[in-house]
């Protein structure tokens, strides 16, 4: 293994605890082993690991689930309105700062949407009276007693000049 | 944590009171601390938890019993405190600046274990601070909550690559913040 990809476990698994023991141990020999490596590891461990342990940990003041119990037991009527602050408040950001930036994405996206997926219901009507329509022509093309009345009507006409 | 049963969250969602109060004895603790490293002071924190457990409490009858509780509710913690942590900077960033470092030591009074504690709060808010907040949440996680990588995937729903990347990125701007310290101190 090279030093570079020692340094990358140590900076995430090894410090974390996370390899196996033949890995760890491949790592350990070359923090033994390696100049490089072992101020690596021991930065790692000032900076990213050590100053993390054995933190005191924070708790809630009383007052916290008071208030709370308060909330949850609250009338279903005020906490309707409740409900509608929090929507006001969802929707704060987009109204105060981002209006601009929202109205030209909703244009831009419209039009796009537009361009891809464009509305026209009679697209398929059309398609369909066309199709009938030349069905049509066809059909009088290659119908075969029009053809003949139209050559008995040929024919009369050059018995009358005859 | 682990002894909160089946049966208490079903009572809970029914809306027994004292079962989601015993719900907010075991949890409270992490929810809070967890908020304070995000949002950095105690009032915000305070706040972040109050609105995390009426968020439990309003969607107890969604949760699903085949996944961990403890992820779920973490997962709210963290979705809780970043979204009101960004809506509080932005508010704060249009009051009146002020030198954050003054104000810190200008804040500080007690006893020297105190002080000593509000200074430790202070440079983990420093080394947090040079993070994005995917990475300052993954290392909240993972070196002050203690969560393997497996776990902190799956409460922020994401792959474990990208937690395990997430950490490597994170660590090497706390390296490259303190060797920028210490050349300034030279």
């Amino acid at each position: 293994m090279k030093c570079s990809e020692i340094q990358d476990l140590i900076l995430t698994d090894y410090i974390d605890g996370e390899v196996n023991e033949s890995t760890k141990r491949k790592i350990e020999e070359c923090i033994e082993g390696c100049e490089e490596c072992r101020a690596f590891f021991e930065a790692v461990q000032s900076t990213g690991s050590d100053p993390f342990e054995a933190l005191e940990r924070k708790t809630p003041s009383d007052n916290v689930w008071l208030n709370i119990k308060e909330n949850i037991t609250r009338p279903a009527s005020e906490q309707k309105v409740y409900f509608l602050d929090t929507v006001k408040q969802t929707f704060e950001p987009f109204i105060n700062f981002r209006m601009p930036a929202f109205v030209l994405t909703a244009v831009v996206l419209l039009f796009v949407m537009m361009n891809v997926f464009p509305i026209n219901k009679d697209d398929n009507q059309v398609a369909y009276v066309h199709s009938e329509q030349e069905l049509e022509y066809l059909a009088f093309l290659t119908d075969d007693e029009e053809e003949d009345d139209l050559g008995e009507y040929v024919e009369v006409i050059e018995e009358y000049f005859l | 944590m682990n002894d909160i049963t089946n049966q208490t969250i079903e009572k809970a969602a029914n809306g027994d009171i004292d079962a989601f109060e015993l719900i907010y004895r075991k949890c409270c603790s992490f929810v809070h601390n967890v908020a304070f490293r995000i949002v950095t002071t105690q009032d915000d924190a305070e706040e972040v938890t109050q609105e995390v457990f009426i968020s439990v409490y309003r969607n107890l009858k969604n949760f699903r019993f085949n996944a961990s509780f403890k992820t779920w509710i973490y997962r709210i913690t963290i979705n809780t405190a970043v979204n009101l942590s960004k809506k509080w900077d932005r508010n704060r960033r249009r009051e009146v600046s002020f030198d954050e470092s003054e104000m810190a030591v200008a804040g500080r009074s007690g006893t020297d274990a105190s002080v000593e504690k509000q200074d430790q709060d202070a440079y983990i808010a420093s080394l947090l601070n040079q993070l994005n907040e995917d990475q300052k949440v993954c290392l909240i996680l993972r070196s002050i909550e203690g969560l393997s990588y497996a776990e902190i995937a799956d409460v922020l729903n994401i792959n474990i690559n990208t937690v395990r990347t997430r950490i490597k990125r994170g660590r090497e701007k706390l390296l490259n913040f303190k060797k920028e310290v210490m050349n300034n101190e030279v």
